[in-house]
């Protein structure tokens, strides 16, 4: 094991580790803007410099490797005077946009300028001009002034999606990053190298103009679009979603995102349900708040109870843990039937993309199989549908499809509770509006077991309910299901129950399961065990942290 | 009885004055303030009287309170300078003064000399209109409209000379971090010279009118006495610890910016009555006429502003032509100061004696903490002995030579 000295300090690391790990190891940082933990190392920006004792030249530090007995030095008069070069260098033609770029608040020029060099210009002559706002592909758009000639997003186009979509042409300050002829920036990854771009060169066309960054809310949360549940944040304003972002989570999606991901609150944004439907006196349709709904529901179920009616209950693959525990242990007391719904197969790919779009199937499978005994497919519920007197459809996001609201047609008493319209809340008798996923504190499992909180990245309407609470209310002993799951119905208290009544959740609490999840047990291995999905050591991503969205945090006296 | 329990622990301690008064039978309780003409300043003082002569005092302070200290969390290094104009309003230019200093102490700037210069002109500046205020109330409060005319005349010669160098009377926000809002303005020095000179010819017919007045000697002489022990003990500073014979002020025995190179006399009285704070002030005037003289005399050139631009806004022709001070201005402005991880404290010489700033970095470009130690807080702690045993009366000069400021009080 090599060990090395940096600023003074020393450190042993395994070979062939680069001076940038190793430094990052002792706490010192050392700049960078080509490099990306998850791309190639290019090491052609030079803003990494530092001396190593009897080498004649700086070397970069996120290329070069340990040797051992190194002397590293990062802060000295010629590292110093490197970097103010490299600065001077890029910043040379860079065109004065901070007031009109989005990219400025967490821009890492701004950033390292400010940092290292925060000398004035020295530049007499006209800046180079070069295209601006000019579109790459249908989700990027690109200035070429702005761009520092990183690579980030060729390396990202060659070796993350191996579509090479992007390339440089032309050399020194004519440098520009296009693409070839005829091709355009248009892969179901695109929106990534808007992410790793240090600069405001490459933006999002949906996001960009939209908001400044310091005005936006982050908060962590998950990706509910398909079974692979990729870390993401949320960066809302004024609870509307303005951007989502990948999160960095080496069990999950490494550093990257699908673009269709990042689409996926659009739809609860721009079509959710704030309002029900219940039957008014005369037949009628009349609008309603969660609680109006429920408490139809609630008649139902007692009037089927007296008469021994059967009861079906459709839960979709895309509800949170805790949803699927309460909504099992209601049909067992009651002695409903269960069935399990889900959404119609996308499109998979090699990268980070399943088929399955259900973002919670191997919860619902490992929790359904304990709580609710009588669990079978939605497609079964075609051969005995009539012998229901009433359906529960439990669907936020649309998993059922219109044949499967016919299947229901002959059930006479049809309650869905959903966030979206559609052809089942069109015929169904009342309309439940439930609590998205995003706007609750819930747990999903992705397809390999990783279980995750959503955290609550946005508030809810106070018209809606979630699903955990609106099974607790509809449970024949109401009062007992509540107390059972804690006054409030905290998901917490609810996950705990989970954690006691299904073997692979059995070492999992609510607050351990942090912000990178943890995973079930399958058989006693963890799948924590299982090989991370971007196959490199853990280790932060190199983002610039605003100091107006840097944690606060609370200093205790003794 | 209602009414006071409002105030939580003031309340529940007046409430037991007031019924240990009513049991002795003979004793009067009365409210003055919160709004009162004598108590220039929102306080409120619950008086056990046993004829005229005060037997007991609650004091309830808190009137003006704004969460100062809890504000300046929440913006900017820089953000939260406006703020400490309305701390001692009546010479905001010393708090301006005193909190930048803090925070370039925790980020190890120093200063130009001319900033330092220009930095204690202002804050003498300021010390003026202070004393002024305090010696024409004082004299209003006992019955001298004359003199009270004469010196808030003197003090309008002054604020038009703070005007000129920021724009405001009162509300001034002239320091930067690192530096200053602007250089003084051309033909600044004459201005200040021709408005001190009126000044002292006004401060000549206030001293006519009042030092040797039979009324306003009977009035201020023995009254409202502190000891030097008490002085000490209870932490007050300025002119009350000076008037009890105290040899304290920062200006020379914790000179900072560049007080050690005037020449000035530090101001002390020998028995701490209202008399001698009435005198310590008066005096202290004629002291910063020639301080402020002598330092428009040794003005040194050069810049005011440190030419770090990760201290102090680049000028605005480099900002708006060239990316380096775009991104500098940027920065400086949204992400604030990167002030290193610490904490320092940093005291001058205000109106009423050591204004001091404790600031806390984590290392980012808000403050952590910001607490002011202000010195009419401690003035208000004493006062209680100044009072109590004294004339009902005598209250209104000693709580004006006390010259409490609410907004420093209660922040």
């Amino acid at each position: 094991m090599p060990k090395v000295t940096i600023d003074g300090r020393e450190i042993e690391v395994a070979p062939k580790t680069t001076i940038l790990r190793a430094a990052k190891q002792v706490g010192v940082d050392i700049p960078v803007f080509c490099y990306h933990p998850g791309l190639s190392i290019a090491a052609n920006c030079r803003m990494c410099l530092v001396e190593i004792e009897k080498w004649p030249k700086p070397q970069p530090a996120c290329y070069t490797e340990v040797g051992d007995g190194m002397v590293i030095h990062t802060a000295t008069a010629k590292v110093k005077a490197t970097q103010e070069a490299v600065l001077e260098f890029i910043l040379l033609n860079h065109p004065v946009d901070c007031p009109v770029c989005d990219q400025a608040g967490e821009c890492v020029l701004q950033e390292h300028y400010v940092t290292y060099s925060a000398k004035a210009s020295r530049l007499s002559h006209t800046k180079t001009g070069k295209p601006k706002a000019k579109p790459l592909g249908p989700t990027v758009v690109l200035d070429a002034e702005r761009c520092i000639v990183c690579t980030r997003c060729v390396r990202f186009c060659e070796e993350v999606t191996k579509t090479n979509e992007l390339t440089v042409e032309d050399r020194g300050e004519h440098a520009e990053i296009t693409t070839p002829e005829g091709v355009e920036l248009d892969n179901p990854y695109s929106l990534n190298v808007v992410d790793i771009c240090p600069v405001g060169a490459l933006t999002s066309r949906q996001f960009r103009f939209q908001r400044r960054v310091w005005f936006l809310d982050t908060k962590p949360s998950v990706c509910t679009g398909c079974a692979r549940g990729c870390a993401l944040r949320v960066d809302s304003h004024a609870n509307k979603v303005e951007r989502v972002v990948p999160r960095y989570n080496p069990d999950v999606n490494g550093y990257w995102m699908c673009d269709a991901g990042r689409r996926s609150l659009d739809d609860l944004r721009d079509r959710g349900l704030s309002t029900g439907r219940t039957p008014g006196p005369n037949g009628d349709a009349r609008p309603c708040n969660a609680q109006d709904g429920l408490r139809v529901v609630a008649g139902w179920l007692q009037q089927a109870r007296l008469e021994d009616a059967k009861v079906a209950i459709a839960l979709s693959a895309s509800l949170g843990n805790e949803d699927l525990y309460a909504w099992g242990r209601l049909a067992k007391e009651m002695g409903a039937d269960v069935y399990l719904l889900r959404k119609a197969p996308g499109q998979g790919d090699a990268l980070l993309r399943l088929a399955d779009q259900d973002c919670n199937l191997t919860g619902a499978q490992a929790i359904l199989a304990q709580v609710a005994p009588n669990l079978a497919d939605a497609a079964q519920l075609a051969d005995g549908a009539d012998t229901y007197a009433i359906a529960l459809v439990v669907d936020p996001d649309g998993a059922a499809d219109a044949s499967f609201a016919e299947t229901l047609h002959c059930v006479e008493r049809r309650a869905v509770f959903t966030c979206l319209p559609g052809p089942l809340a069109d015929s169904a008798q009342v309309v439940v509006p439930l609590t998205p996923l995003h706007q609750r504190e819930a747990t999903i499992t992705n397809e390999n077991g990783w279980v995750q909180r959503i955290g609550q990245p946005l508030k809810a309407a106070v018209t809606t309910v979630a699903p955990h609470v609106a099974a607790a209310a509809l449970a024949p002993s109401a009062v007992e299901l509540l107390l059972d799951f804690g006054e409030k119905t905290r998901p917490a208290d609810i996950f705990g129950r989970v954690a006691a009544a299904v073997p692979a959740f059995k070492h999992l609490t609510y607050g351990e399961i942090g912000d990178l999840g943890r995973g079930l047990t399958h058989g006693g291995d963890l799948t924590a065990a299982r090989p991370r999905v971007d196959g490199t050591p853990q280790w932060e991503p190199d983002t610039v942290t605003p100091s107006y969205q840097r944690p606060f945090q609370l200093r205790r006296g003794a | 009885m209602g009414a006071h329990a409002a105030h939580g622990q003031a309340g529940a301690a007046t409430a037991a004055m007031v019924a240990a008064a009513l049991r002795q039978g003979d004793k009067m309780i009365i409210n003055m303030g919160p709004s009162h003409p004598a108590t220039h300043g929102t306080v409120k003082f619950v008086l056990t009287l046993d004829g005229e002569t005060v037997d007991d005092i609650d004091i309830h302070i808190g009137y003006l309170h704004r969460g100062f200290e809890k504000m300046s969390e929440q913006g900017t290094w820089q953000q939260v300078l406006p703020y400490t104009d309305r701390l001692n309003y009546v010479s905001p230019l010393c708090n301006n003064v005193g909190y930048v200093m803090a925070v370039e102490k925790l980020m190890g700037v120093q200063i130009t000399p001319r900033c330092s210069y220009i930095r204690m002109l202002v804050c003498e500046i300021s010390r003026v209109t202070d004393h002024l205020t305090a010696l024409a109330a004082g004299a209003l409060e006992l019955g001298g409209f004359t003199p009270f005319l004469y010196g808030v005349e003197a003090r309008e010669t002054l604020y038009p000379i703070v005007e000129e160098l920021c724009g405001a009377r009162l509300t001034t926000s002239y320091t930067r971090i690192g530096g200053l809002r602007s250089d003084l303005p051309d033909g600044y020095g004459d201005h200040v010279i021709a408005a001190m000179d009126k000044v002292l010819s006004l401060l000549d017919k206030m001293d006519k009118l009042l030092t040797k007045n039979r009324i306003f000697y009977d009035r201020m002489i023995g009254t409202g006495q502190l000891s030097q022990q008490d002085a000490i003990a209870c932490g007050v500073t300025g002119v009350m610890l000076r008037s009890a014979g105290v040899d304290w002020d920062l200006r020379k025995h914790q000179p900072y910016l560049h007080y050690n190179e005037l020449d000035f006399d530090v101001i002390l009285g020998h028995q701490g009555d209202n008399y001698d704070r009435y005198l310590c002030r008066f005096e202290e005037i004629h002291q910063c006429n020639k301080m402020i003289r002598q330092m428009l005399r040794q003005m040194p050139g050069g810049p005011v502003n440190v030419g770090d631009w990760q201290v102090v806004l680049p000028p605005k022709a480099a900002v708006y032509n060239s990316i380096e001070g775009m991104i500098a201005h940027f920065k400086l402005t949204i992400d604030g100061h990167q002030v290193p991880a610490g904490e320092a404290y940093q005291a001058v010489e205000g109106g009423n004696g050591e204004v001091g700033f404790y600031v806390v970095s984590q290392g980012n470009g808000r403050p952590y903490k910001v607490h002011v130690r202000a010195p009419c807080y401690y003035a208000m702690g004493v006062l209680k002995k100044l009072v109590v045993g004294g004339m009902l009366a005598d209250i209104v000069p000693t709580f004006d030579t006390l010259n409490m400021i609410g907004g420093e009080v209660d922040r």
